[in-house]
């Protein structure tokens, strides 16, 4: 008879490979934290927020992941419970902001709100500033951060068994009422790990961004002036603040995730 | 007070069931696949028929003639399944009052556990689903479709995911509720003992279609088909000749065995296939007007034993109290008068 593994060993070449490239990723961050001091990033820091960068990034991001997440989750919805002709192809060009160059999409939203594109000229006149504006900052973020929320969004959505929803039409809960109080807070959890990853990648936009506003700065966009002034020792200290916000928000969610974890079992 | 009348293409399958009682209590009784839980859908308004008239009293709930189709949450049809359908994310007390109308929230609360009260559960307002053993999450559940003051219950094999002492108990509460909240039920089920207990009606369901329709008594007893026979327990299933035939009573004959109906009516000399249950085959002494037969091999139950038996050409299946007589031995063979019940069709076609 043959014995069962209970842990099966991993064969060394596959811990080589991934080792390799697990190094390669790590390697960097090692240089770049060994070339810092913390002075510098203090500094850097005072220097940031006194230009605005720091303000404009976080108020922005915060915004666009607002705009993701109250339109980009009756989207994953629609794509989860959604019956209708060109769902497949529908699903798939919500991906299509990731899969194009930032900065391409920068040019398009340039032809659509520039002050001489058809809607930017329509809301200048109105006295709506988009382009080195908020606003153009926020529909640069909201496009190239939407697809990880509406992704995280539909795949939690797809995790909820129908059968619950049909049980709250059969108790009289009519679909909009059954989307708030069972759809919405089932699939909760796994919106919400999106929530981060979605604002994470709004804080970091750039190639859309400068196309859409080179002012005021955000935090990317002071790095590239900065780095273009001053080089690489301006611009190390720029890049710690944004890895740092990084690793402090990642750390929250996974600290969030373990105590939500820890909550499931009665 | 309830007719059902349902017909649906999907895919290969194709539904087209109809069937009305004056009953409270009915039960759809079949195979697995044969669209029982398709016409559940169909009444609580998940699947929408082709064509077809769902009526409850003198509530239409579905009439393709006046392009009529409530909408599910407007139907006030309570709905159990047999997957534990709790929502997750509220309490036992909040599962309950879900269904609940625009109350006043402490009024919500003493309604709830009311409700939770009556159905056993007392003090459990406050788990949550995943905290409860699966026979109280079914009682849960008829108290949340309860609540919701349902115009009918469909209830969806809810107990067979339950142990069966457990079972057992959930259908005797089930059969108090129902009288209590005086509320009309479906119950489908695979298990025709369960079909007996629950149905006032059993609408026999297969391939789609309802081919039996009757009180459980008169179903059992009187299989029209070898079909139905089959699903009722009746699985003597013999073809034969009618050798007299007289006042409403048929005598026929298979090989040596004779057997004796309480109805029907055929031509003396004609083919025709029969049925009758293995109960009311009686193993006594062979003598001259008693066949006799080998016994091929005893199944031990708790209860009677089934004992297979061979008579010339014909296999017999008879529940003999105990003591079995032993495998290889020769018996008598006799079928109780009146037991054995014609089916239609013509001989050996109306058995495949």
């Amino acid at each position: 008879m043959r014995r069962v593994a209970v842990h099966p060993g991993i064969p060394w070449p596959l811990v080589a490979a991934g080792g390799l490239l697990l190094g390669y990723l790590l390697t960097p961050f090692f240089f770049g934290v060994a070339a810092l001091d913390a002075t510098g990033v203090a500094a850097a820091f005072r220097q940031a927020a006194s230009e605005g960068a720091i303000e404009t990034s976080v108020a922005t991001a915060s915004l666009s992941t607002l705009v993701v997440v109250v339109l980009g989750v009756p989207l994953a919805y629609l794509l989860a419970r959604g019956e209708f002709r060109g769902k497949a192809l529908l699903g798939a060009l919500v991906y299509l902001p990731l899969v194009i160059p930032p900065l391409v999409g920068g040019v398009l939203l340039l032809a659509m709100y520039g002050p001489y594109a058809p809607i930017g000229q329509w809301l200048g006149d109105r006295g709506i500033r988009v382009t080195d504006a908020w606003p153009g900052i926020v529909l640069a973020q909201t496009f190239v951060s939407a697809p990880y929320l509406v992704v995280a969004a539909r795949v939690a959505f797809d995790a909820v068994d129908p059968t619950l929803e049909r049980v709250s039409y059969a108790l009289g809960k009519p679909p909009l009422a059954t989307f708030f109080r069972v759809s919405l807070p089932l699939a909760w959890p796994g919106i919400l790990a999106g929530v981060p990853l979605a604002w994470l990648r709004a804080l970091g936009e750039f190639g859309a961004t400068i196309m859409v506003a080179y002012h005021p700065y955000t935090l990317p966009v002071y790095l590239f002036v900065q780095f273009g002034a001053e080089g690489i020792r301006a611009a190390l200290p720029i890049a710690a603040i944004l890895l740092l916000v990084g690793a402090l928000v990642l750390s929250l969610v996974q600290a969030a995730a373990r105590r939500s974890a820890g909550r499931l079992v009665p | 007070m309830l007719s059902v009348a349902a017909r649906r293409h999907l895919g290969t399958f194709r539904l087209d069931v109809a069937f009305a009682t004056e009953h409270a209590r009915v039960v759809l009784f079949g195979p697995s696949g044969a669209g029982k839980s398709l016409t559940l859908q169909c009444v609580a308004g998940f699947i929408t028929p082709d064509s077809g008239r769902i009526a409850v009293g003198d509530g239409v709930l579905f009439d393709s003639d006046r392009h009529l189709n409530v909408p599910p949450w407007q139907r006030r049809v309570g709905m159990v399944l047999q997957a534990y359908t709790l929502l997750p994310h509220l309490t036992v007390g909040e599962n309950v009052a879900y269904g609940l109308g625009p109350i006043w929230r402490d009024r919500r609360r003493v309604r709830a556990e009311t409700l939770l009260a009556v159905v056993g559960l007392a003090g459990y307002a406050d788990h949550l689903p995943a905290q409860l053993s699966g026979g109280q999450r079914q009682r849960v559940a008829l108290a949340q479709a309860l609540a919701s003051e349902p115009r009918l219950l469909v209830l969806d094999e809810p107990f067979s995911a339950v142990d069966a002492p457990v079972r057992e108990r959930l259908r005797r509460d089930l059969l108090g509720l129902v009288d209590t909240f005086q509320v009309p039920l479906i119950f489908v089920t695979h298990d025709f003992g369960e079909a007996y207990l629950l149905g006032q009606t059993i609408v026999i369901v297969a391939a789609g279609r309802a081919i039996q329709i009757g009180p459980p008594a008169e179903v059992a007893r009187h299989p029209r088909t070898a079909t139905v026979a089959r699903l009722v327990g009746a699985t003597n299933i013999l073809e034969g000749e009618v050798v007299q035939a007289a006042a409403g009573r048929l005598t026929l004959r298979a090989g040596n065995l004779i057997v004796r109906t309480s109805n029907g009516s055929r031509a003396a000399g004609r083919r025709a296939a029969f049925s009758f249950r293995p109960e009311d085959v009686r193993i006594i002494p062979a003598g001259p007007d008693v066949p006799a037969a080998r016994v091929t091999g005893v199944l031990p139950r708790n209860g009677p034993a089934t004992v297979l038996l061979t008579l010339g050409d014909l296999t017999l299946e008879a529940s003999v109290p105990h003591p079995p007589p032993h495998v290889g031995s020769s018996v008598g063979v006799e079928v109780a008068d009146g037991a054995a019940q014609v089916l239609e069709g013509d001989g050996a076609q109306a058995i495949e």
